[in-house]
């Protein structure tokens, strides 16, 4: 067969709202995979979530044909996400491709995301095509993009297609240069089957199907396939590719893209970074693999109405079906009831199940701050991960305490340089260089611990520079740090679920300001309910919120009773989302409050 | 018009049919006697805080009498009344005649009792001698002030008509007429009241011949005027001025028997006490509001479409367990409080074994207190009981 020398395996590359997503609908629409009638906007996007803040989550493949003098290539698309927290899906996507098409906004340049994964796609032995987008922007300076793309990446751009994905302006350039500049794939169709599976999900009728880019050989319904980890073995009850919805296909080889179901149950047994390969001949040397990606955020998630737990239960384990770098398990809290622990691959990653799961599965949630893993050493020599602040031992059974540390990078226009530095001291920071990209571009390197990275500090980075500098941030390991428990009392009784893990000497400032911030949020009650922040039993910040005073309906006239018990009702409505922790009732939102702590920095 | 006849055929035929669980359930409510109400929607003037229906236009207030009739005409019913209570709006200011001809309208279709306790709504600026005598020639016995406040700033501020003079003249002519039993609507929490000033004004009514004294704190609805002008209460100072005028009242013979309302020995609002206790009550007129044989009814809340429609529009069934709920919530405002034997008979509900813990946190709280089968508010839980009344429901 020599399709798979008219193949092209290739990723978009971009900063978010450099036009990735619209870029690859214009290719879809371009090369006619998709006809007009059912094009939506940003196709590749397809959860609601993905298309409203315009970021993608999923990887999502397609196939396209491009005709060139005369020859019909096949160019096999995997879109990427964007975000830092996605990064691990990133390198998933680059591993399966010999090229990456670059998205450099003409208005705004490089940005810090768009290195990273340049790298990423560098150290992968991608071909990389640099692509001007948003030619049509009346700030548009793609000579000055061209140049930093040469100065600070190292291509050369000068032949880079300059286009405007919006308006569809040169799109053939990018689909000649993808077919002209990448290499097609390697690998022997002949050789035994090996396929890495870059990508799984649910599907209720087909089971768990596998994303797989066959390097060798060859798959087709009916093979008897084993997965090399697990060493399962599977019948391929179906194979295609994706354009853009999948489409079955008599055969997939060497080279091409697509999907294969056999009837899996478990996606477990679909793990991206797996390879897939023929049960009766299989391949001598499977595919490097993926790190197994471990979540870095943890936070508590309980039903707002305890009676939906089971709800909950079976909303997270849906989501998990396509979504193995998420992780959860039971937890009763004393103040929330039984709910579950989860871990994220970041903050934003957090969000998104969160929002996920209030959105697509009618849940009223509460959240607790986020916390990381640390490591505690007890001087009974025993060792324990914790990821729950109400897990950590008595402060007398503790030898010591580390806590995760990131490598953070700040790319900054250079104004912003000090206020920068001083957001990253208040935060534990450790300087470790600073290196000018160019005139306008900084970037600065910073040893952080994670625990302050998820403690408001996206906020306080955007409110320092006006929302200009980015960060990237990954762990480079544990370090020993003078941590300590810091409780909230709530009349008198410990709150676990207000429970946070903080540096000692944060400890005073941030208990006086959690203390201040229940106090606003916290109704006024029957009686005076005190607010302590304690550390070890002795506290450290006391707020009061007064006794209600006056909590009257007034006169019901001329026997009109409706809107007193219009009154009640709502009142009643506003009762289902506080939380009774011991005698005082808790709004819903108070758990995740002492996270925004605009005050703190006084 | 056919339509609103064939409702009132209807609502009639239910009103016979006793052998529907409603009706028993109604059969048994009626025991008591009822209460009639009567709104009067008309005012000289709109007062800044009041979210009321009521017009300043009375063109159609001839209209308005002849559909208050024909409302009374529809009630075909035997019940016993022992109310009779004219509110507004501003019974007061409608033409000589027109209030003589409605009660007279009700003495003749209702089953009134002759020792009926009959209110009439005035405000001092409209409470003429002549009014006073009209309706005393009625059978008048009650006569409700809606006086404010002594404070002659503040009563313009509020966009009442009168000063206190006028005020301390009409108690005057009622008493000569023979009414006197009379009560007086004051406001307080006001724009710049201070407590001590507010309590001035209790000393000032308590000096003259009133039986009856309701408090009512300033409370900003929206649509209304001072809503728009963004006036703003303090309830912490409100709560003060409550705190300070129960005793203070109480010293002075008045005794709190609504949160609310203060009466002499024997001189609380026999018709509003109907309301808190669930006891049958017919409201007549635009936004006037009725229950009646275990039902709800309201009236259209325009004049305009009550000329239209008629009475009883809106109809709601009351099941045992809202009607549970409503006697909670409404017997809570009372001093008795709620009757537990009558929560239990009448509407199923067993409070004592349903809430055992929130009965007993509260007790234990001193919230609300137990004794002689009544379940109450304590003393000083009264300002807070909407959270009380939400534990218990």
């Amino acid at each position: 067969m020599n399709g798979q020398k008219l193949t092209r395996n290739f990723c978009i590359i971009a900063h978010i709202d450099h036009g990735k997503s619209t870029l690859a609908d214009r290719l879809i629409e371009r090369t006619g995979t998709v006809s007009e009638r059912e094009l939506s906007e940003q196709l590749l996007d397809s959860m609601d979530l993905e298309r409203e803040r315009g970021i993608t989550i999923k990887l999502t493949p397609v196939r396209m044909y491009h005709v060139k003098d005369g020859v019909k290539y096949t160019l096999n698309l995997i879109d990427t996400p964007g975000h830092v927290d996605f990064t691990y899906e990133v390198s998933r996507s680059l591993a399966a491709c010999e090229g990456a098409v670059l998205i450099v906004d003409a208005s705004q340049g490089v940005e810090a995301q768009t290195l990273a994964n340049v790298y990423l796609a560098v150290d992968n032995n991608l071909e990389i095509i640099p692509v001007i987008n948003k030619i049509d922007l009346p700030s548009a300076r793609p000579d000055e993009a061209a140049k930093e793309i040469e100065d600070i990446i190292g291509l050369p751009a000068e032949n880079a297609p300059r286009i405007s994905a919006k308006e569809g302006v040169n799109i053939d350039a990018v689909l000649d240069s993808i077919v002209k500049n990448i290499p097609p794939p390697k690998g022997n169709a002949d050789a035994p089957l090996k396929a890495l599976i870059f990508d799984s999900y649910y599907d209720n009728y087909k089971g768990a199907v596998c994303l797989i880019r066959v390097i060798d050989g060859q798959i087709k319904q009916g093979d008897k396939i084993k997965m090399m980890q697990t060493g399962k073995t599977f019948d391929v009850t179906e194979v295609g590719v994706f354009s853009p919805k999948p489409l079955a296909v008599p055969v997939l080889c060497a080279g091409d893209v697509g999907y294969a179901a056999a009837s899996i149950k478990n996606v477990a047994d679909t793990a991206p970074g797996d390879t897939v390969t023929d049960a009766l001949n299989p391949t001598v040397s499977p595919c490097p693999g993926y790190k197994k990606v471990q979540p870095v955020v943890y936070c508590g998630i309980f039903p707002t109405d305890g009676s939906r737990y089971n709800d909950l239960k079976d909303a997270l384990e849906k989501l998990k079906l396509n979504d193995a770098a998420m992780f959860f398990e039971q937890e009763s809290s004393a103040a929330l009831g039984f709910g579950f622990r989860c871990g994220f691959l970041g903050l934003l990653h957090m969000e998104i199940i969160q929002e996920r799961l209030e959105r697509e599965f009618n849940l009223e949630l509460i959240t607790t701050a986020p916390s990381v893993t640390y490591n505690v050493y007890k001087t009974n020599g025993e060792t324990l991960s914790v990821t729950n602040p109400s897990n950590l031992p008595n402060p007398m059974e503790i030898a010591r305490i580390e806590e995760p540390i990131v490598k953070a990078s700040i790319y900054t226009p250079p104004e912003y340089i000090g206020p920068i530095m001083e957001l990253c001291r208040e935060k534990r920071g450790d300087y470790a260089d600073m290196v000018y990209l160019e005139k306008t571009r900084v970037r600065l390197n910073y040893e952080i611990p994670l625990n302050e990275i998820v403690y408001d500090f996206f906020d306080g980075l955007k409110s320092r520079t006006r929302g200009y500098a980015s960060l990237d941030y990954e762990i480079t390991g544990y370090r020993e740090s003078a941590l300590v428990k810091l409780d909230i009392l709530l009349n008198n009784e410990i709150c676990d679920a207000l429970s946070i893990i903080v540096h000692r000497d944060k400890a005073y400032a941030r208990g006086r300001a959690i203390a201040e911030k229940l106090k606003e949020v916290i109704p006024r009650q029957m009686f005076e309910v005190p607010i302590q922040a304690s550390i070890g039993g002795k506290v450290i910040a006391r707020e009061t919120v007064k006794a209600l005073r006056k909590d009257v309906l007034a006169k019901c006239y001329g026997g009109d009773i409706t809107r007193k018990k219009k009154l009640l009702e709502k009142q009643k409505e506003g009762k289902k989302r506080m939380r009774q922790v011991g005698s005082v009732e808790v709004p819903a939102e108070a758990f995740m409050s002492i996270l925004k702590l605009d005050n703190e920095r006084k | 018009m056919i339509t609103n006849a064939n409702k009132t055929e209807i609502l009639t035929g239910e009103n016979n049919a006793a052998s529907t669980d409603a009706g028993k359930a109604a059969a048994a409510t009626e025991t008591r006697a009822g209460g009639v109400y009567v709104h009067i929607p008309y005012c000289k003037s709109k007062c800044g805080y009041c979210a009321f229906y009521s017009r300043t236009d009375y063109s159609s207030s001839e209209l308005y009498l002849t559909a208050l009739k024909k409302e009374i005409d529809s009630y075909k019913t035997d019940c016993p009344f022992d109310t009779i209570y004219i509110g507004g709006g501003t019974p007061s200011s409608v033409r000589p005649g027109y209030i003589a001809e409605i009660i007279g309208h009700i003495k003749r279709r209702f089953n009134i009792a002759a020792d009926a306790e009959i209110t009439v709504e005035a405000n001092p600026d409209t409470c003429s001698r002549g009014f006073l005598a009209e309706i005393a020639a009625q059978g008048v016995n009650r006569l409700s002030l809606g006086l404010q406040t002594d404070d002659g700033a503040l009563l313009r501020f509020l966009g009442r008509r009168h000063d206190y003079a006028r005020f301390t003249a009409c108690v005057a002519d009622a008493s000569q007429t023979g009414i006197t039993n009379i009560s007086a609507d004051l406001m307080y929490g006001l724009p710049a009241q201070s407590a001590d000033a507010f309590l001035r004004t209790l000393a000032a009514v308590c000096a003259l011949p009133l039986a009856h004294i309701s408090l009512y704190p300033l409370k900003v609805e929206e649509g209304t005027p001072f809503y728009e002008s963004g006036i703003a209460v303090d309830g912490d100072l409100q709560a003060d001025m409550y705190g300070a005028a129960v005793p203070f009242l109480r010293e002075r013979g008045f005794d709190r028997y609504e949160v609310g309302n203060f009466a002499k020995t024997g001189r609380e609002s026999r018709h509003n006490l109907k309301y808190w206790r669930l006891a049958p009550y017919v409201g007549l007129g635009a936004a006037a509001h009725s229950y009646f044989n275990g039902e709800r009814y309201q009236n259209p809340d325009g004049i305009s479409e009550y000329l239209v429609s008629g009475g009883r529009v809106q109809k709601t069934k009351i099941s045992k367990t809202e009607s549970a709920e409503e006697y909670i919530m409404l017997a809570l405002r009372t001093k008795e409080g709620i009757n537990l034997d009558f929560l239990k008979s009448e509407f199923d509900c067993d409070l004592m074994n349903k809430k055992p813990a929130e009965i007993k946190s509260l007790q234990s709280r001193g919230m609300v207190e137990y004794d002689s089968g009544n379940l109450r508010l304590s003393d000083g839980a009264f300002y807070v009981m909407n959270s009380i009344i939400l534990k218990l429901l």
